[in-house]
């Protein structure tokens, strides 16, 4: 146990004018490369890292944990304003969102997801500053067999609940899946599907992908159809009353249970490494508006939709840092970079840094907190910022748009090779999204298809590839059965909506 | 000691002002230098090359430009640089195993060869150590061997395919089955090893905290020689296997440098080695000091370890 003094010693560390402003510049750089498509976060962390160097250790990782929290919330702003999510994790967001900024509305879905985001991401931090060992502990039985039939499960859900139907939705996850393979094979490091290009050996670059798939199809269709100069992006009507611009403590109460979930899901993926907070997002918004009494109004702006996937993503930064902290694990991209900034002040995560490092781990833990703060008055300033850039006509917001993309994937996935992936996955959108396929459900299929496929072969070399073996899984076999009575239960709602009785 | 030291800092300070002016009158980039590295930003390699590079650009005061190239451990980097212009404005950092992997492996589907680079010199080599949980019922590699014939096997988890190949090996010789499972980075390893999944791993320096704990403990020695971290544990060598891993991280060139050029960064790099900075994050980056082999020592690195990885690797 850390003594109290210790505790209070890294606290007051973190109450220092050079660790709070920081802070701050993290947030504010965070949320400006969230809110703006083709940088994100993770690259900003990735070119922060050696600036760090010369910081004190508590000041540079609280920099850069500023930079994801701030990202997290500045992803949103996009998503919500012109459909086009800055950050994959924010695509679920766009979901209600969007509807209702086209309703006219779009400061309240801002507001929105500006509140769930920091009240998930607060719930995770004290889940993680109070039971992180506890939690870790548990994460660590939870092997390569469970965390197996966990993805199934995972899949499972977005296939049904977001996916249209199970046929269709399948096939948006089998070719999800199926691109996530290409480049060299785990195993034995031999090429596949990269026809001669030695560039595609660590496989499709994320950001041409998530920019391909999410942003670029949304910009081409509103400058295809874009009136010119004369229309706004956005356009708040007039004399809007107050109630369509903030959100009453009423509506935000009324989503408590929507934030409960976001947040309870969002900690326990993110303390899981590896499926990540885009996941986490839909799984959390689906879920929401399964449970929700009127489950037809989701996708039409419900600001229960919003409130499910922005607590759920800002839940799994938090709770990321618990397996790094306690044993040095990555759970996400940003949380190995991390890993990165720790090694360079000489600290290596794991089981040692809460004895040997007590105040530092502290300090960071006070950071977050501060950060959470910080997030929510500089979004709360941003928002009139990117009203008002929204306003300008569409044609300049969106070629500005289909600019940045341009730019974010030249310098973030290798230059001109990324920027032509980027058009290739771009085309394949619109195919998919033309014939009725979810490109949802195949962006989540191609962000965990990497991690299904180490953890498919990790688990049948752990079973000797016997399923008897499985028998020793108990943990395995309770998700399977979870996992067959979910489709079961769908398939018959499913019946009973296309048989009226 | 102290005196010994004095004495290789004061010969070291005179070799480099004699060498320095002659080499800086003979070749000064006059474009900024581009050091690609073979792996994505904020990994080892990458924060390794990024202090390298500012430390070059500090003690020469040339421009180094950093660029991360990353794909196949740094073979999509090395089958671009083959391209480049050798005008010593164009560098590439990489790790000698899957480049060697590949050339022995696959040499028809990788644009070049050995020859196919000028090399500058090494940046350090890298440690690895096989390791198990603090209380295994093992404690050697011999011991290990027996646990599995007792067991019916032993799961082993990896993160390199030649340390993956050299326990196969060893499997192969002895006759028992081990499991090997493939993870993605020494911390996962650490996971699977510490949430009893695997019986044993390999270290390669994540796993320190934990030895140092007691909830790990290492069982063999898979360098050359023995471990920094575990001076006591015999090399697999030394066990009567006779196999080793050495990761020299390495920084090479297109090939046909003009020698003066050649000279002018290879000594750049040996002073920028040296440095303090540099001897710093090399140790926090890969638990390992940072070791220089110069042009030659590198070349016949990378060609003596040609052969054993080949061998490692035939069936």
């Amino acid at each position: 146990m850390v003594p109290f003094d210790v505790i209070l010693a890294g606290l007051a560390g973190t109450f220092t004018p050079v660790v709070l402003l920081y802070v701050l510049a993290g947030v504010v750089l965070g949320q400006f490369v969230g809110a703006v498509p083709g940088i994100g976060p993770v690259m900003a962390i990735a070119i922060a890292i050696p600036f760090t160097f010369v910081m004190e250790p508590l000041v540079g990782i609280s920099f850069l944990v500023g930079i994801g929290k701030g990202g997290l919330v500045g992803g949103a702003v996009p998503a919500v304003l012109i459909n086009t999510p800055g950050t994959p994790d924010a695509a679920a967001t766009a979901l209600d969102g969007f509807p209702l900024a086209r309703q006219g509305k779009p400061l309240k879905a801002m507001r929105m997801a500006l509140y769930s985001s920091v009240t998930g991401d607060t719930a995770s931090d004290i889940i993680l500053i109070t039971v992180s060992a506890p939690l870790a502990i548990v994460a660590l039985k939870l092997g390569p067999v469970e965390i197996l039939f966990l993805l199934l499960l995972a899949f499972t859900v977005i296939v049904c609940l977001v996916g249209g139907t199970i046929a269709r939705g399948g096939v948006a996850l089998l070719l999800g899946l199926l691109l996530a393979t290409v480049g060299l094979d785990p195993e034995y490091a031999t090429p596949r599907l990269i026809f001669g290009q030695t560039e595609l050996y660590d496989g499709i670059p994320l950001e041409a992908i998530a920019l391909g798939i999410l942003v670029l199809p949304e910009v081409l269709r509103r400058l295809a159809q874009g009136s010119g100069l004369s229309r706004p992006a956005v356009e708040i009507p007039a004399g809007q009353p107050a109630a369509d611009r903030s959100i009453s403590w009423r509506e935000y109460w009324s989503c408590r249970f929507a934030m409960l979930r976001g947040a309870s899901i969002g900690t326990v993926l993110g303390a899981l490494p590896g499926i990540g907070s885009t996941a986490a997002a839909f799984i959390a918004y689906a879920a929401t508006r399964e449970s929700a009494k009127d489950p037809s109004s989701f996708g039409k702006g419900n600001i229960q939709g919003i409130a499910a996937a922005e607590s759920a993503n800002s839940a799994v930064v938090g709770a990321n840092l618990i397996p790094l902290l306690t044993l040095g694990i990555p759970g996400s991209v940003g949380a190995a970079l991390l890993i990165g900034a720790f090694k360079i002040h000489g600290i290596q995560p794991g089981p040692l840094l809460f004895d040997q490092q007590a105040e530092l781990i502290y300090g960071l833990f006070g950071a977050m907190i501060a950060a959470n703060f910080m997030n929510f008055w500089v979004g709360q300033a941003g928002m009139r910022l990117w009203s008002a850039v929204v306003r300008a006509p569409e044609l300049v917001i969106f070629t500005l748009a289909l600019l940045l993309c341009i730019t974010g994937v030249y310098l973030g996935a290798g230059g001109m090779f990324g920027l032509y992936t980027m058009l290739a996955c771009t085309l394949l959108g619109l195919v998919l999204s033309a014939l009725g396929f979810s490109v949802i459900v195949f962006i989540i299929a191609f962000f965990l298809g990497s991690r299904f496929e180490t953890t498919l072969s990790q688990a049948y070399s752990l079973t000797g590839g016997s399923l008897q073996e499985l028998t020793n899984y108990p943990v395995a076999l309770a998700l399977l059965v979870v996992n067959l009575a979910f489709i079961a239960l769908y398939m018959r709602k499913q019946n009973r909506r296309a048989l009226p009785v | 000691m102290k005196l010994n030291n004095l004495l290789k800092t004061a010969a070291f300070a005179a070799a480099t002002a004699l060498s320095l002016p002659q080499a800086a009158a003979a070749w000064t980039p006059e474009e900024p230098i581009v050091l690609r590295i073979g792996f994505g930003a904020g990994g080892e390699t990458d924060t390794m090359g990024r202090v390298l590079a500012a430390t070059i650009e500090r003690q020469t005061g040339w421009d180094v430009v950093v660029e991360n190239r990353p794909g196949g451990g740094g073979v999509a980097m090395l089958s671009a640089l083959v391209n480049e212009a050798p005008d010593g404005l164009v560098l590439g950092m990489a790790v000698n195993i899957p480049p060697l992997m590949a050339l022995s492996q696959r040499p028809d589907s990788v644009p070049f060869t050995l020859d196919s680079f000028d090399y500058i010199g090494t940046v350090t080599v890298a440690e690895t150590a096989l390791i198990a949980g603090g209380d295994a019922m093992f404690s050697s590699i011999g011991e290990l061997v027996e646990f599995a014939r007792r067991e019916g096997s032993a799961k082993i988890a990896w993160d390199a395919p030649d340390a993956k190949a050299i326990l196969q090996k060893i499997g192969q010789q002895e006759g028992v089955s081990f499991r090997m499972v493939k993870a993605e980075s020494g911390a996962e390893m650490n996971k699977l090893l510490l949430g009893g999944q695997v019986d044993a791993a390999f270290g390669t320096g994540a796993h320190l905290p934990f030895i140092e704990e007691g909830q790990m403990k290492t069982i063999a020695s898979l360098s050359d020689k023995r471990l920094s971290s575990a001076p006591d544990v015999p090399t697999l060598i030394e066990s009567g296997h006779d196999f080793f891993i050495a990761p020299y991280f390495y920084i090479t060139a297109p090939g046909s440098l003009p020698t003066d050029a050649k000279t002018a960064l290879a000594d750049a790099m040996d002073k920028a080695v040296a440095d303090e900075a540099v001897q710093t994050v090399v140790q926090n980056a890969v638990s390992a000091p940072a070791v220089n082999l110069g042009p030659e020592g590198t070349r016949q690195m990378m060609q003596d370890s040609l052969g054993p990885i080949g061998a490692l690797f035939a069936q």
